[in-house]
Formats: structure tokens, C-alpha cells, sequence
């Protein structure tokens, strides 16, 4: 037993010894071998244990387990830091430049004029509000006719309408869509609709095709303070919560009261500036309560309402700065893609 | 229409009245001030100076060097001008002044080595002339260092002023002064009008014989004298941006200006037997106005004429055969009131707009125009110096009633949701001249003659609304509501492809909805294109008939602008005429149709050329477009469908095209452009170039914006891979199809996964094709795969002989 005792003692000095200059994985896969592989020392010192007395074999066996033990840790440590190493050695050579650009996926974008419109609904919606559309091509009768305005009015000198054949035009506003509505539906009615409208106008500020927003609401009692609310809490969510409105009192036909409106100047926020032309104030749409006249037209009788149209153009340059109106209808695409 | 801020303090009590007021208080009762230009304030720096001495310019001919004072400083001027002497007062722009003429700041400055600090200028300088010899020379009482403006007379401030189309009786001074003191609790000045001693009688006789005139006020002046009018009626149309022309047209001018009843003279020897006769035009008959046009007149037209020949178009404008010139010496004055209607029909169809059209368009005050007479023959006697005074002769055809409009005061305050008082409504409303009855809760309301806008009890809602002020009106935000509808289907299915397109690299573009002959043209399907009448010019005459020509224009139209590898999408509609034999529809009666439309177009290379991480050689091509429609299909829910391979549309590749078709019905067509008809929008034949189109109301039928989950399988699947050769005619769509036949057992999903027309191999092709098993109640074994998979093999090759490789 003191021998075995001695051989293990020898053994580990040993060990120990060459463990310390081992400082690769392959080296130590070596030293494995060599240390407890069939020939080595440490398979010689366990063969020896048949001869010791029975009555030392339980200590001797603890003896050499316990080396073994104590090897197999020291071996494994050693390996995990030898591993961590290599990994790290292996990392460092892989280095990219992460300065490089990113593989590139090019969003496409959605027309200004349809994001807005679909940012007026947005805010229109949850007011119970529908989405209504109408002709383009319109019968005088529901472009005009029905909205007041009777041949010879003052208001038929206000927009240039094309025409396409006799008593046929091109609708100069949302408005009809308002007519349709009304003689399909019974009151209450809130709706918005959203199109194409055209007038025969050409220049710096005019495209004879443009969009507008109309917007109707008809109930029993509604009043002019529900048309102010209904345009302040538009103004602030489309403009920001610091947005004030203006009425100024304005003339349509099928409209009695009517007013513009006007919102703080959305580039000075109404200090005055070149934009809103010194005013502090910048007009965005028209509205006013449903002239007594529309309704007569429809059929409705006990009810009051009001409605407002606001061109989509004229809210979409205000919202992004643009200051050329043709630029909507160019459609470069390097204009395109900055509405993503 | 302009207004003068002096004017308005000759018609107005409170002289305190300052332009940022008057631009408030107008704008806020619906008179919008769209621009206000201070005169005094443009000729800031330009004072009254009197030159001390004038020498010649030592270096410089043409020069003069003066010494000019003001009332505080003495300044050393080169001047180009001759006409000064010493002691003349002259305007001097000290430096730091900006000349209103083109617009420069005078400097401190050295002309040919002497010294100038300043300038003296001509009227020409000031804006104030259109040319002009010399420098002002201003009279010698003038005060030394007064600012220019004032020394001038031109020290006013003239607002723009935005009048609404039914507001005849605020187009004149004193109808916005009207408005202002109602608004601003102002008081006009008391007009005091004398009474003027004529002959008692007249030679003028006046007959009417058309309804387009309600009344004719004539008067006859004898032995009057033409002459430059007097400075104050000058010096006012001036500011008003009037050119003065003589004594007798500036004061009929600027009666209208000041009341808004428009007048005319005409020169009493050109009308034959003193008889003026108001009737309509013949047709053709000829006239030639003031402004020398000569106009082809119509029956519906209105006249003024004697019995021989017109003398003037009613309302509009003078014949230049009757109009007053230097030789003038009797003239008839005429005031008149005009149908609305009769004037804006005549004014439209000629495009003839004076300023007595715009008023008599918007209506004048039937029962002003005695004390407009009276005014207007004061001014003429004093500075016409007429010999002879005749009687005013006034015919009537019709008398106005005076409208009441009868209303309880609670009515207006609901309507307005304000709490006023009866005092305070009735204030506002005798303010502006309305004349009130009260009968307990119940106002009865008599509207002044010359409010012809007020007609209902809304407008009188609105006369309080707008002098209590519409920005004192609260705001309420309405409850929302359970009883309106939702319907809005094409709305959301819109939204749904904007947004999928956007994230699949298009841009949405919009484009007129007019187009050329040409482009409709290509579109040769039989349908019926809607012209207009009145185009705005020969490239947008047409209402399109599809949205390919023009998102072509646009790739053309990019290509230009080196804005290469497009992909561009458009939601619109198509017009075509359904029914060409009805004249006039019935507001009803659909005899065109609308159709709305997603067109779209793909160019060029598929990978963004600035991305180093990949091949960028790709070109877009079929199966990219057709990928991304599918795409756009699965994420819309669009249920089954189809590419098929006829499509007749001729401007399409024939042999890479197919039809787009769902639920059995074609909805459009995905497509590479004919070789030939891209050269139509100046793109070269070679161009790779895709375009799709589909009808949106016909998918909006299929379109689902449900989701419904499946559950998950609980067994594995396997998958298998085959490998052929094939004949190259043999189309996918035929193996997935026998496929399909074959009901094959525990069959999930399969397809395609590589296709390869190799070189050499001719009539045939390599393709392969995935195949995943599942069974839903256990694990597959091999065996089952490997029978399975037999089968398809078999099958294979009984029908389309495959090698398997």
C-alpha cells in the first residue's frame, strides 16, 4: 500500500508537472493518452491494485480514484479554457466590417394625396362616420341643381365646369355624393366622401383634376356649435393639439350660415410668417349648416345639419411643405418615394 | 375690389379707424382682407426738402449737384435731373428709402467723385405716374421734413377686400362702411343732400319695353363743360387703381364707388329724338363698345338704344357712338336697375366683366337710386358747370316689395347654441338697418331693399352668427352614434393593396383622369370614349379609357429623368359611354360607366443597383410580377385564383401574358409590353417592361378580409423530391393538374422547385418537384412514402413518358 501510495505521489508530481506546458487542445488529447491510456502509469498503478490485501483494497481503490478524480477535473478545466481560447482565436479572424450596408429592401410609397385622405377618414371614423363615394361623370341636377344652385346662380361663375354633353359635367365637388346619400338614406347620416373632382382651371395654384373630403352630418338639432367642434377636433388631430381654428363667414349656396375656416399657420404657429402671408392664419377648408333648400330638395323635413369640404392638396402641401401643386400629378418618382 | 382707408373716414364718424381694425373687423364678418398696402408706409424715408443751392457737377455734364434741407439736416445730392432751381421743395429720398419703382434702397453713394446722400424723385419713381419728365417740384407752402405720402395726398391704405357673389350692397365704400359700423357699433356721418333747382321739365322721353329693366332714372344736362375732374375725385380713383378720363365719367365713377350704383352718360346728341328705349337685342345685331370690341348680339342680350340704333349694352358697358368726348356739350345721365339674371348671362357669354356688370350682377339698392341722382347732379353742377339743369325723368315698371322674414328669437338660439337676448339680437340687426316688430318671443323682421341676399330665417340666423361673432359661437363635439352604417368594403380593399404594394417596392402614383385621342386609341375594344366639350387643351380632351397608355407616359416620363427600374402603381377609374343615344339624361338614368381600376408597371432590374450583397443582374420579368400578384391575392384572401394564357390584348407579348381570373370570371391581365407598341411612349423596343391591370369591382366581390385558422398537424410530415426530363412542351400546370387527378393518399402539398432548359438538349427540359406527406392520425412509415411516390412516378411516365434522372 505505501508503495501504490508512493507510484500515485510520483505520478502526480509528474502529471502536474507537464500539465502546466500544455497550452493547446491537442497537446492536452496527447497528455490524455499518455496519462490514462492502456500503457500509461497511472493503467499500471490500477493493475497493481489485484495485489494489494484485501484489508487495504478499499483505501488503495479510494487512493486511485481519488487521482483520477482529481485529473479528470484539472484535465476538463483545462479544457474548457483551452476550448473558450481556441473560440476566441476563431472569432477574432472572422471580423467583418459592419460599416458595410445592410442588404437593402426598398419600401415602395403611397401617393401624399392618399395618405392624407386616408389620414382624414382616420380621424373622421371613429366619429361614426362612413365612407360614401359617388359618379365623377354628374348630372347638373346633383352637382348643382340639388345643392341650390339653379341656373343663372352666382355660384355656377365661381367654378369652371366642364361639360360633357347637356345637363352632363364633370362633378366640381364632392358634394352630389351628399344628394345621392340623402335621397338613399333616411336620417341620421354622417358620412365623408373622399374622390376626384375637376374644374376648368390651369395655372401655378390650380390642376383642373384635384381631391376633396366632403363631409355631411344630419340629425334632429344638430347646431353650428356642433360644426365647431367637429372642425376644432379635426384641426387638432390632423394639425397637433396646439392648433386653434378660425370662422370667417363665407358665402355657398347650399350652405346658410357658411364660413371658411382657417388654422394657425402650421409653419409659424400663427406669429405670422411668409406662408400664412403675415396673417398667422392659414384657410384649410369651407363648411356650414345644410341650406334649408338641399333638404327641400331630398325630401328631409324636421332636421338640420351642416357639412364642409377641404381639398386634399391643399392639406397635404401644408403637412409635408410641398409648394409646387403640379408636383402631385408629376409623379417623379423621386418625389414618390419620399411619402413612405 | 379696392377700398380706401381715407375714403371710408369721409363716411365714417370715428376718424381713429386704423388699418389692422378695419383688416380684423372685415375679415371676421366675411369680408375677407386679402391685402392691405399702406402707401405712406412704402414712401417711408421720402420727405419734403427745398434745395438751398444747385451747382453744375464739376466732372459730369449732365449733373447737378444740389444741397437740399430738410426741416433737421442739410444733404449734398447729385442729381440727373434739370427742372429744380434753388428754393424749389422737392421729395427727397434720404438714404435707407426704397424707391417703389423697381424697388432699390438708396445708399450713400460717389457719382463721378462727389459725394450723394440721397436722391429727389419724379413721380414715375414713386409709382405714382406711368412716366413722368423731371423730378417733383411740390408747391412752396409744402412743410419742410413731411413725409412724402402726405405732402402727395397719397397717404392712404387701400385694402383688397373678398366680396361673396351675393353681396351686391357691400361693393362700395360706403356699403363696407355700412358693414363696419354695424360690426365696430360705428356711426356714419349724417349725408346731407341738397336739393338742386332744375328746369321743371324734360325733353327726354324713356320707354321700356323688355322686363330685364325694373327702373330708369334719365336727367338731361345742357352746355356742360368737359374738363379734367376735380383733384379729390381724381386723387380718390387713383387710389383705387382708376385711371381719371374727364370731369363728367370720373364723378359717375366715383359715385359708384361710393354707392354702388353704377351710372352711365352719354352724350345727348347721339340720341336720336331725346328718346331712350330700353329693349332686347335683335339677333346679329351688331354694337361697338367703349373699348372698340364689336360684339354679334343675341335676343337675349339688353339694350339701351334710340330708335335707330343701340347706344349701349345694359348694365355692361357704352357704345363708343354715344359716348362722352371733349366735344360733348348735353349728355343724359342714366341710373338704372337691372335684372341680375339678364346682366350675368350677357356678361358671361361675351366674357365681358366691367365694374358695373359685377354690381349690377350682385344686385343695387332699388331704392337708392333717387338720392344717387341727387348726389351725382350736385357734383355735376359744381364742377361740369352745366348751363342748363333739366327735370329727372324716372320710370318704373315694377315696384320691389320690401321681404319679412318672421322669427321666435329662441329658434336663433338654438340654431346658433348661444344664450342672446332679444336686446342683443335686435341690436345687432337695426345696426345694419334691418327695421324689427317684436311681438313677445316673436321678432318680425323687415329686411333693408338692399340686402337681396336675405331671403330665409337661415340668413337672418347668420346676420346675428356673423356680427356676435362666429369665433364667439362654442364648440361642441357631437356623441358618436350606433345608428349610421359601415359600408365600406372598396374602401378597405383599396387600403389593403396600397399598403401591400408599398411594402413590395411600388410607389402609387396619380395621374389626370384625361387623356389624348392617341393614347385612347390603343385601347381598341369597341368602347365608347366620353369626349369633353370644353377641354382645357388637346392632351386632356378625353376621359381615359384605361390606365395603361398614361403609367406608361409616366415610365417614359421618369426615364427622361434618368429614373430607371420602376415599379409604379394606380388606383382609378376608366369612363366609357354605355348609352350614346340619350340627349339629355334624366339626373338618373346611368348612360356612362365608371370602372374602377389597379394598374401597374415594373421596369428594369429587380435588385436595387446600390446593393453590394447581391446579383444585381436581374431583370424583372414575369414571374417576379406574377409572384407579387399572388402575393397581393393570398394577403387580400382573394379565394382561387388564376393565370391563364389567352389574353386578348393586343398591346401584351403574346407568349408571355396571361389572364388574370377569379372565381371563374377574368379580372384583367398581367403582361410583358408588345416589342412594337412600347415605341409609342418613346421607350426603345427593347425595354423589359411588365404591366398588370385589374378590375377592382370585380375582386372586390371576392375579397375576404376574414381570417380563419387551421389547426396545427400533430404527426410529421416527409418530404420527397423527383427529378425529370420532360417534353418542353408539357406544362406545369399539366403535372400539377394529373397530379391532382391522382388523389394520391397522405398527399399535403407539392410543386415545382427547379426548371432548367438546358443547353444541348433539345425538345425537352429538367424539372423538379417537392413532395410533402402527412397523415393527421399517425407517423408515416417509409413503405407508405415510397408507394406513394411509386405512384406519382408511374403516372408520370404512362402520361408525359418522363426519364427520371
Amino acid at each position: 500500500l505505501d508503495k501504490l501510495k508512493e507510484k500515485i505521489d510520483l505520478l502526480d508530481k509528474e502529471l502536474k508537472g507537464s500539465i502546466e506546458k500544455i497550452s493547446d487542445l491537442k497537446s492536452l488529447e496527447d497528455f490524455k493518452v499518455k496519462t490514462f491510456g492502456k500503457k500509461s502509469e497511472f493503467a499500471k498503478i490500477s493493475k497493481s491494485l489485484s495485489q494489494i490485501s484485501n484489508e487495504n483494497k478499499k483505501e488503495a481503490g479510494q487512493l486511485i480514484n481519488n487521482f483520477k478524480k482529481e485529473f479528470q477535473n484539472i484535465i476538463d478545466t483545462l479544457e474548457n479554457k483551452l476550448k473558450t481560447k481556441e473560440t476566441q482565436e476563431k472569432l477574432k479572424n472572422e471580423k467583418i466590417d459592419i460599416s458595410m450596408p445592410g442588404t437593402y429592401f426598398k419600401m415602395g410609397s403611397n401617393h401624399p394625396i392618399s395618405i392624407v385622405e386616408k389620414q382624414i377618414i382616420d380621424i373622421f371614423k371613429p366619429l361614426s362616420y362612413s365612407v360614401e363615394s359617388g359618379p365623377e361623370i354628374e348630372h347638373d341636377f346633383f352637382n348643382f341643381s340639388a345643392l341650390n344652385i339653379p341656373e343663372n346662380h352666382p355660384a355656377r361663375n365661381m367654378q369652371d365646369t366642364f361639360y360633357v354633353k347637356d345637363k352632363v359635367v364633370l362633378r366640381t365637388h364632392t358634394s352630389p355624393v351628399q344628394i345621392r346619400t340623402m335621397k338613399q338614406e333616411n336620417p341620421p347620416i354622417r358620412i365623408l366622401a373622399p374622390g376626384r373632382v375637376y374644374r376648368s382651371d390651369y395655372d401655378v395654384s390650380h390642376t383642373p383634376m384635384f381631391h376633396q373630403v366632403e363631409g355631411l352630418f344630419v340629425d334632429k338639432d344638430v347646431k353650428l356649435s356642433h360644426l365647431k367642434g367637429t372642425l376644432l377636433y379635426f384641426a387638432k388631430r390632423m394639425f397637433g393639439d396646439k392648433t386653434k381654428i378660425r370662422l370667417r363667414p363665407s358665402y355657398f349656396p347650399f350652405t346658410e350660415p357658411s364660413a371658411e375656416v382657417d388654422i394657425t399657420c402650421v409653419i409659424c404657429g400663427g406669429k405670422g410668417c411668409r406662408v400664412c402671408k403675415n396673417t398667422g392664419w392659414i384657410e384649410i377648408l369651407g363648411c356650414g349648416m345644410v341650406h334649408p333648400n338641399v333638404f327641400k330638395a331630398v325630401g328631409y323635413e324636421g332636421v338640420t345639419g351642416f357639412a364642409f369640404g377641404m381639398g386634399i392638396e391643399r392639406i397635404a402641401m401644408l403637412k409635408y411643405g410641398i409648394n409646387d401643386l403640379r408636383a402631385f400629378f408629376e409623379n417623379d418618382v423621386r418625389f414618390l418615394r419620399q411619402f413612405i | 375690389m379696392k377700398i380706401s382707408l381715407k375714403w371710408l373716414k369721409e363716411i365714417i364718424k370715428d376718424i381713429d379707424l386704423t388699418p389692422s381694425l378695419v383688416e380684423e373687423t372685415l375679415t371676421s364678418i366675411g369680408l375677407e382682407v386679402e391685402e392691405v398696402k399702406d402707401l405712406g408706409k412704402e414712401l417711408e424715408n421720402i420727405v419734403v426738402g427745398e434745395v438751398v443751392s444747385k451747382e453744375k457737377h464739376p466732372d459730369a455734364d449732365k449733373l447737378s449737384i444740389l444741397k437740399v434741407k430738410t426741416d433737421k439736416d442739410e444733404f449734398q445730392i447729385v442729381c440727373g435731373a434739370k427742372n429744380m432751381n434753388a428754393e424749389d421743395k422737392v421729395c427727397l429720398a434720404k438714404v435707407g428709402a426704397v424707391i417703389p419703382n423697381g424697388n432699390f434702397k438708396i445708399k450713400e453713394a460717389k457719382i463721378r467723385g462727389e459725394k450723394s446722400f440721397g436722391m429727389c424723385c419724379s413721380l414715375e419713381e414713386l409709382n405714382l405716374s406711368e412716366k413722368s419728365e423731371g423730378i417733383i417740384i411740390l408747391d412752396k407752402k409744402t412743410k419742410l421734413g413731411e413725409n412724402a405720402s402726405k405732402a402727395l395726398g397719397v397717404d392712404d391704405v387701400i385694402f383688397e377686400v373678398a366680396t361673396p357673389p351675393n353681396r351686391g350692397d357691400v361693393l362700395s365704400h360706403f356699403g363696407i362702411a355700412r358693414e363696419l359700423s354695424g360690426a365696430l357699433n360705428l356711426e356714419l356721418k349724417k349725408q346731407e343732400i341738397k336739393e338742386i333747382k332744375d328746369t321743371g321739365n324734360t325733353e327726354l322721353k324713356i320707354d321700356i319695353k323688355d322686363k330685364g329693366c325694373k327702373r330708369y332714372i334719365g336727367k338731361i344736362f345742357k352746355g356742360i363743360k368737359i374738363a379734367p375732374s376735380p383733384s379729390f375725385v381724381q386723387e380718390k380713383l387713383k387710389s383705387i387703381g382708376l385711371k381719371p378720363i374727364n370731369n363728367i365719367v370720373d364723378i359717375t365713377n366715383f359715385i359708384m364707388h361710393e354707392t354702388g350704383q353704377p351710372l352711365h352718360a352719354f352724350d345727348l346728341s347721339k340720341v336720336a329724338s331725346n328718346n331712350i328705349i330700353v329693349r332686347n337685342a335683335k339677333d346679329n345685331e351688331k354694337i361697338k363698345l367703349l373699348d372698340e370690341t364689336e360684339l354679334k348680339l343675341n335676343s337675349k342680350d339688353l339694350l339701351i338704344a334710340d330708335k335707330n340704333k343701340p347706344l349701349a349694352l345694359a348694365g355692361i358697358m357704352g357704345g363708343i357712338d354715344s359716348s362722352i368726348t371733349n366735344e360733348t356739350k348735353d349728355i343724359v345721365l342714366e341710373c338704372a336697375y337691372f335684372d341680375k339674371d339678364r346682366i350675368r348671362n350677357t356678361s358671361n357669354s361675351y366674357k365681358l366683366l366691367s365694374d358695373s356688370s359685377y354690381r349690377f350682377e350682385r344686385g343695387v339698392d332699388f331704392y337708392n337710386m333717387e338720392n344717387v341722382v341727387k348726389k351725382t347732379t350736385l357734383l355735376i353742377e359744381e364742377f361740369a358747370m352745366p348751363k342748363e339743369i333739366q327735370a329727372t325723368l324716372d320710370n318704373k315698371e315694377e315696384k320691389e316689395t320690401l321681404k319679412t322674414i318672421k322669427i321666435d328669437y329662441k329658434d336663433i338660439n338654438k340654431f346658433l347654441d348661444t344664450d342672446l337676448s332679444i336686446k342683443q339680437i335686435t341690436d345687432i340687426l337695426l345696426k345694419i338697418d334691418f327695421k324689427i316688430d317684436i311681438n313677445k318671443d316673436f321678432l318680425e323682421i323687415k329686411v333693408p331693399s338692399f340686402r337681396t341676399d336675405v331671403e330665409i330665417k337661415e340668413d337672418i340666423y347668420e346676420e346675428v352668427a356673423r356680427f356676435y361673432g362666429l369665433n364667439n359661437i362654442k364648440a361642441i363635439l357631437p356623441s358618436v352614434s350606433v345608428e349610421t352604417s359601415f359600408s365600406d368594403n372598396v374602401d378597405l380593399l383599396k387600403e389593403e393593396i396600397r399598403k401591400t404594394l408599398k411594402y413590395l417596392s411600388y410607389s402609387e402614383v396619380i395621374t389626370y383622369s384625361f387623356t389624348t385621342k392617341k393614347n385612347n386609341s390603343y385601347i381598341n375594344n369597341n368602347e365608347k370614349e366620353i369626349k369633353l366639350l370644353n377641354p382645357i387643351s388637346e392632351n386632356m380632351k378625353y376621359m381615359k379609357l384605361s390606365l395603361i397608355p398614361s403609367i406608361l407616359d409616366l415610365v417614359s416620363y421618369n426615364y427622361n429623368r434618368r429614373n430607371l427600374d420602376l415599379k409604379f402603381f394606380e388606383i382609378a377609374k376608366t369612363y366609357k359611354l354605355k348609352e350614346d343615344k340619350v340627349n339629355i339624361p334624366k339626373p338618373n338614368e346611368s348612360i356612362f360607366n365608371e370602372e374602377e381600376n389597379l394598374c401597374g408597371v415594373v421596369t428594369g432590374k429587380i435588385i436595387d443597383q446600390e446593393d453590394w450583397t447581391r446579383n444585381k443582374n436581374r431583370n424583372c420579368d414575369f414571374y417576379r410580377l406574377k409572384g407579387e400578384l399572388e402575393t397581393l391575392f393570398n394577403y387580400l384572401k382573394v379565394p382561387s385564383y388564376k393565370f391563364k394564357e389567352k389574353v386578348e390584348v393586343n398591346y401584351l407579348h403574346p407568349g408571355i401574358s396571361a389572364s388574370i381570373n377569379v372565381c371563374g370570371k377574368d379580372i384583367g391581365f398581367i403582361g410583358k409590353i408588345h416589342p412594337e407598341f412600347i415605341k409609342n411612349f418613346d421607350l426603345k423596343e427593347e425595354e423589359n417592361i411588365y404591366i398588370f391591370n385589374i378590375k377592382l369591382d370585380m375582386l372586390k366581390n371576392s375579397f375576404n378580409s376574414k381570417t380563419k385558422f387551421n389547426s396545427l398537424p400533430k404527426f410529421p410530415g416527409v418530404r420527397r423530391d423527383l427529378s425529370f426530363f420532360i417534353d418542353e412542351k408539357v406544362k406545369n400546370e399539366d403535372i400539377v393538374a394529373l397530379i391532382k387527378k391522382k388523389k394520391i393518399n397522405n398527399l399535403s402539398t407539392f410543386g415545382v422547385f427547379d426548371l432548367y432548359l438546358g443547353k444541348g438538349e433539345t425538345g425537352r427540359k429538367s424539372m423538379a418537384y417537392y413532395f410533402n406527406f402527412m397523415d393527421n392520425e399517425k407517423t408515416l412509415t417509409e413503405n407508405e412514402v415510397d408507394k406513394a411516390m411509386n405512384d406519382i412516378t408511374e403516372s408520370l411516365k404512362k402520361e408525359f413518358f418522363i426519364e427520371i434522372r
